[in-house]
């Protein structure tokens, strides 16, 4: 991926989805280019969770569209959405918790090969996964703990093998709901580090839901505010920072 | 630990093959229910402990296997072998019809499909007399021979011989199996298991590697009941009964479901203390109730996964 990004990775228009009364996703319009971090932030149940469930494949919206790459996708399955390079992270550690720290890798790693539907060779046979396997455990700084079942880690290393598995099927815009989320000062720098390197890497375009402004701030280069349900504001760090509404509805307190 | 593994397997072999030298035709036949009982239980846990869908129907793809089997033994010209495969062939292409509608649901309400579709399986067995022969099922299936290469056509008709072929079938049977969970398929099959979601997020189409799963788990259940028709010359609907379902269920649970040999192990222990309670007492259900009832809640994850969880770092510690 070199070069100028897609200019047209991601795009909503009217994006909606209401539970009953609460109008979680509320007429969202919203495109995003490739290569510009995005973090997403609001308070509690704004709907940052929801709209990533709607990007991402795991709600159907009740009306409006999504484009990626060009290409509408607003009621593509799953698995389709993370082939074509659209993958994401969960706010709950969302793993295989069974099975080995490298096998959750690879999981994905054969699926967007292509080749998971091989079933008469075993997984070890094949050099390229060993390979791409141990590159992704080593930015992940998982090496160590390859063999172990993957329920055994500390919470932080779960939450990191989870961004694991979702750069381990190569996404081009990767959806990252609360990744520091409980995580010790120590495992918050590594995860940071990681989303920060691969991002100048250009190896992946991240949107992030964050709730410490200090994150947000310092790795963010565009910040997408909602407030129940809709777009409140939208711009660089400095332009949000400085944004009279976002203010209010933060109480004049995290954004000082 | 490697060693150890293979002092087992090694074990395991030589005394399958030695069996028929008891020259007992109740051992042998003995032998021969439990190999077939093991590969319908190591079919079964293909879908159940790999794949983590819990059926209760696999008795109709063991019929199947065994009609289909039997009708083309006696109907036309094939070959016993190929006759077994051909069953083994037909209960999994009935296992991919019946499967695609059954992979729509999981848990409790995928446990009520498969055994509406087993009921239904046994139905027809029953009803459709003009195939199946109905309540008499199918009578006088010839054994055949075996065509060997080399050897030309080999009489199948002693107990001992058609044992040999049962051996053979099984094995291949579950070196098939053996292959498939160490291959990425398998690997799939068990991200499924553990989390169904994030294999989706992982980019797998979640219900098509469930149908063929299922489908496979058929072939082998088929595979397993195709080796009957020929040993008793004959098949009732009582193979197609839901009670027969049970058997694998219960060889799982006893062995060990998330282990690889335990549905082998636990089909072992199934006749043992079948043979042994019946023995005693001719309440043997009850009997074997309370021993499942011990074995499931003092050996969680059977009598493999107990040893592996337990027994074997013990001799490990003493012996290294
Ligand atoms: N499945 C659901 N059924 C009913 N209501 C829901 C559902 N999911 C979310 N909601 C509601 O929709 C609103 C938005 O929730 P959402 O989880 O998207 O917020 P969020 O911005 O991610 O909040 P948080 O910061 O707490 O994670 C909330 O009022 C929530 O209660
Ligand atoms: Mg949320």
């Amino acid at each position: 991926m070199t070069g100028a990004g897609h200019p047209d990775l991601l795009r909503t228009e009217g994006l909606r989805k209401h539970f009953g009364e609460v109008r979680a996703v509320d007429g969202v319009d919203l495109d995003l280019k490739e290569g510009v971090l995005t973090a997403v932030i609001g308070p509690n149940g704004a709907g940052k969770t929801t709209f990533i469930n709607l990007l991402s494949g795991n709600l159907f919206p009740d009306a409006g569209r999504i484009f990626f790459l060009g290409e509408e996708i607003t009621r593509l399955p799953v698995h389709l959405r993370v082939r074509r390079g659209l993958g994401r992270s969960f706010q709950i550690t969302n793993v295989f918790p069974q099975l080995t720290v490298s096998r959750n890798i690879q999981l994905p790693l054969l699926s967007c090969l292509g080749t998971a539907w091989r079933f008469w060779k075993a997984v070890d046979a094949s050099e390229e996964i060993h390979r791409r396997t141990e590159m992704i455990l080593a930015e992940a700084g998982l090496e160590e703990k390859a063999h172990l079942p993957a329920c055994i880690l500390s919470h932080g290393d779960q939450r990191l093998l989870e961004v694991g598995i979702a750069l381990a099927a190569k996404p081009r815009l990767i959806l990252l709901d609360e990744p520091t989320a409980g995580m010790n000062p120590a495992e918050r720098s590594r995860i940071l580090k990681l989303i920060a390197d691969l991002s100048a890497a250009r190896r992946t375009t991240f949107v992030l839901i964050e709730h410490d402004m200090d994150v947000v701030f310092s790795l963010a280069q565009q910040i997408v505010v909602l407030h129940q349900g809709r777009i409140l504001a939208r711009g660089t760090p400095s332009v949000i920072r400085e944004d009279a509404r976002v203010r209010d509805i933060y109480l004049g307190g995290e954004i000082a | 630990m490697l060693a150890l593994r293979w002092i087992f397997w090694l074990t395991a072999a030589v005394l399958l093959l030695c069996i028929p030298l008891t020259g007992e035709r109740f051992y042998i036949y003995l032998a021969i229910q439990v190999l077939v009982l093991a590969l319908f239980a190591m079919g079964f846990n293909l879908l159940f402990g790999y794949t983590g869908l819990l059926s209760f129907g696999h008795a109709g793809f063991y019929a199947a296997g065994a009609y289909a089997a039997g009708l083309l033994l006696m109907r036309t010209p094939l070959s016993l072998l190929s006759s077994i495969l051909g069953g083994a062939l037909f209960a999994g292409a009935l296992g991919a019809v019946i499967g695609f509608f059954c992979v729509r649901r999981t848990r409790i309400y995928f446990a009520m499909l498969t055994l509406a579709f087993g009921m239904m399986v046994y139905a027809l067995a029953f009803d459709w007399r003009s195939v199946t022969g109905g309540d008499d099922g199918l009578i006088g299936i010839p054994r055949g021979a075996l065509w060997l290469p080399g050897l030309g056509a080999v009489k199948m008709d002693a107990l001992w011989a058609y044992y040999y072929l049962v051996l053979a079938i099984t094995a291949a049977g579950v070196g098939v199996i053996h292959r498939v969970v160490h291959s990425p398929f398998g690997l799939v099959l068990q991200g499924i298991r553990e989390n169904e979601n994030r294999a989706a997020f992982a980019g797998v189409p979640v219900r098509r590697y469930r149908l063929a799963a299922f489908a496979l788990s058929s072939f082998i259940s088929g595979l397993a009941g195709a080796m009957v028709a020929p040993l008793e010359n004959t098949v009732a609907p009582t193979v197609a009964h839901w009670t027969k379902s049970a058997a694998p269920v219960l060889a799982t649970l006893l062995g060990g479901i998330h282990t690889f040999s335990g549905p082998m192990v636990g089909a072992l222990l199934f006749y043992l203390i079948q043979e042994f309670i019946e023995r005693l007492t001719e309440y043997w259900l009850l009997g074997f109730g309370l021993v499942l009832l011990i074995l499931v809640l003092g050996f969680r994850g059977g009598v493999v996964g107990y040893y592996e969880a337990h027994l074997r770092p013990a001799l490990w510690r003493r012996f290294s």
